[in-house]
């Protein structure tokens, strides 16, 4: 077998890890003489060159970077057909060079023992050894070689080390039968359908503490342990849980304080306006309109800082990884992919780039999954909505004596949507976008101290994101609801005075005149259908116009308040005015139980144009944004009504 | 007077600006020509 190699033309498959060093070995063994072609059909690029083996020319191929040979995605598709032989315009090889690299040898071995199964006599090339050693790490590669039960050369592509010996290496390999040094099938037989992988990675964590010996160990050990416990399945979710409680809490007391003053300055602001202005129209658009709208959501700035710090601490030290982990064991069980946990954690800061992050998935089925539930976690949109029917309703109040009230509902809200995107995709993945979740494995980050420039520069990024959002959308809107509060102006005679409040001719009282305004009287056409939920007509407003963003929400309602205010009623903040507020029959419009009853709403409802947009593009159907608005504004209705209903029935305000 | 034209033209101005907001937002939502499925056309 060995001779009649010798004589035939050999082809020889280059792979590895992306980022390994594998195009740098292929033009040091080709000599940058490598020619690109496509495969049929696709678009992934195909890079051949000749390779000198001692003598014999052969033609080297470089397959696609990949992690694993499992076919999910294309790139793994077609190199499994190449190590095969079913790639017509490719002889099968005789050999593969796998490319590892030594300073992430968990990672790149995982190819490695899968490319023993395809029959192909392997020969593994250890790359970044300058860097590995450079770090006074050391590698015992004939164990290693050993271990493997193949060939394993140290090479460096820029110096030249070990290339003379990588020919040599893989001119002895051909013909040759590979051996499998471990029965990974066994492991599957054992432990289920992700047992096979398992069993990899056991049998690589052994190869890997058996040859190398790392300057760091007690690090590695100390990062180990750590990880034991944040990982574990009942510890872990007891300290993420506590985690999250601290933050929460941190934000409302840390932030109040700046959060007045600012209310305070705008408060400040608009007494100033209408002092020192003639009274009139452009008085109440200023004071009514921009300063109310635009300061009724520029006050939540500290806690939107404070989030976002509290965001990057946990991601920079390697936490956030870890609280993933977490999760990812959840969301597997319920059938999502294991990729989707990036976007889904993107979409705490915003639904957009953690839709557009669902991009790494392969699966269309589960990509559209993934994208169907990214809203359902509590974007920063919200945090002005939560904060505001908190500081109102809730604030001071604790649990179990210390455990502040607004920070456990807070947690609440935001695991709300974390159980109800489980639920959906769970439903999802066994109707509509039925299919087996591929498997998948997560790198966990090592531990680090954050460090404080990338800290600081996402929150400065996000602070100028909310203010740039506040001077252009909320601003513009802000004016046009103002508009919509103000207009038509009723001027009344003698016989319908009384109707309106006025004593004398004249305009109507501020409180009656909006309810005849245009958004008066939208208002009230759909306050029939959120009465169930305890809203009234004015909520219903605010609640429409959130459908713009989120936020809006919030202005809404400083204008609705401001621009209602009769002219005897003192001025007063926006938390005082919303829990003051009286419906048109005189009882209360808020309650605690209308708060929460109004938070449920916001974390499960589909309100933002620009996430709707994003999906359009994404999925390039009007059928997904269309069906996710439908079900999200059904699902948050439905949840708000149970709310409300269970709530009163068992007696609460 | 004067403060009747100063509100129309800023609330002439937001309308215009959410308009064209709209606008932008109305072209993402377009089908993009030449493609088929989508998940590769904006990346």
């Amino acid at each position: 077998m060995n001779d009649i190699r010798h004589n035939a033309h050999l082809t020889i498959a280059l792979a590895g890890n992306p980022n390994a060093g594998k195009t740098t070995l292929f033009n040091a063994l080709t000599g940058l003489k490598q020619k690109v072609a496509n495969y049929p059909g696709v678009t992934v690029e195909r890079k051949t060159g000749p390779w000198q083996l001692n003598g014999k020319q052969a033609d080297l191929i470089d397959l696609p970077g990949l992690y694993s040979l499992d076919a999910t995605s294309l790139d793994e598709h077609i190199a499994s057909q190449i190590i095969r032989g079913e790639q017509d315009s490719v002889a099968k090889p005789d050999a593969v060079v796998a490319v590892v690299d030594s300073t992430n040898l968990e990672r790149n071995l995982y190819l490695v023992t899968q490319l023993f199964e395809f029959g192909v006599p392997v020969v593994v090339a250890l790359t970044m050894i300058d860097q590995f050693e450079k770090h006074r790490h050391e590698i015992d590669i004939d164990m290693l070689a050993a271990i493997l039960k193949t060939p394993v050369v140290a090479v460096n592509a820029k110096t030249g080390r070990g290339i003379d010996v990588l020919a040599e290496k893989v001119r002895e390999v051909i013909g040759t039968t590979p051996q499998i040094p471990y029965d990974f099938d066994a492991g599957a037989r054992e432990a289920g359908p992700n047992g096979k992988i398992f069993a990899r990675y056991n049998f690589i964590s052994n190869a890997v503490q058996e040859s190398v010996w790392h300057s760091d160990h007690e690090k590695h050990r100390l990062s180990e342990k750590i990880d034991r416990v944040l990982t574990h399945r009942f510890f872990g979710l007891v300290i993420l849980v506590a985690i999250l409680l601290v933050v929460f809490q941190t934000i409302f007391s840390w932030a109040s304080l700046p959060m007045d003053l600012l209310e305070q300055g705008f408060g400040v602001l608009g007494d100033y306006v209408r002092t020192s202005m003639p009274p009139g129209i452009l008085a109440d658009l200023l004071a009514d309109g921009i300063i109310a709208g635009v300061g009724g959501v520029v006050v939540f700035l500290p806690q939107i800082l404070l989030l976002f710090l509290f965001i990057s601490l946990l991601e920079d030290s390697g936490y956030m990884a870890r609280a993933a982990f977490l999760l990812d064991k959840l969301m597997s069980r319920v059938g999502l992919h294991g990729k989707a946990f990036l976007p889904l954690i993107s979409s705490f800061a915003c639904a957009i780039p953690g839709i557009m992050a669902t991009r790494t998935i392969e699966s269309r089925r589960d990509r559209f999954a993934t994208i169907m539930i990214a809203p359902f976690m509590s974007c920063s949109a919200r945090l002005p909505v939560y904060t505001l029917m908190i500081a109102t309703f809730f604030a001071g109040q604790t649990v179990l004596g210390f455990i502040s009230l607004g920070a456990v509902l807070m947690l609440a809200m935001y695991a709300l949507g974390i159980i109800v995107a489980i639920i959906v995709a769970f439903i999802l993945k066994r109707t509509v976008l039925k299919a087996p979740p591929p498997p998948f494995l997560m790198e966990l980050p090592p531990y680090r101290l954050p460090n404080l420039r990338t800290v600081l520069q996402n929150m400065l990024t996000r602070a100028w994101l909310f203010l740039k959002r506040a001077g252009t959308v909320i601003l513009a809107i802000s004016i046009i609801l103002w508009a919509l509060t103000y207009f038509p102006i009723h001027q009344v005679g003698a016989d319908t005075a009384k109707d309106c409040g006025a004593s004398t001719l004249g305009e109507c009282l501020p409180s009656e005149q909006i309810k005849k305004s245009y958004a008066g009287q939208l208002g009230h056409l759909i306050e029939p259908v959120i009465e169930p939920l305890g809203f009234d007509w004015k909520i219903g407003v605010a609640l429409i116009a959130s459908f713009a963003a989120r936020e809006v929400l919030v202005s809404t309602l400083s204008i609705i308040y401001n621009v209602g205010k009769d002219e005897n009623e003192e001025s007063e903040t926006l938390l005082a005015a919303v829990r003051d507020a009286r419906t048109d029959d005189g009882r209360r419009a808020w309650t605690p139980l209308t708060a929460l009853t109004l938070m449920v709403f916001f974390v499960l409802a589909m309100q933002c144009m620009s996430t709707l947009a994003v999906v359009r593009r994404e999925t390039n159907s009007w059928t997904w944004p269309l069906f996710m608005l439908a079900y999200m504004t059904g699902l948050a209705y439905i949840a708000a009504l149970i709310t409300y209903q269970s709530g009163k029935a068992l007696g609460f305000e | 007077m004067i403060q009747n034209v100063i509100v129309i033209a800023i609330i002439t101005a937001a309308i215009i600006y959410a308009a064209v907001i709209l606008m932008r937002k109305r072209r993402a939502f377009s089908v993009k020509p030449g493609c088929s499925d989508g998940c590769d056309c904006n990346k």
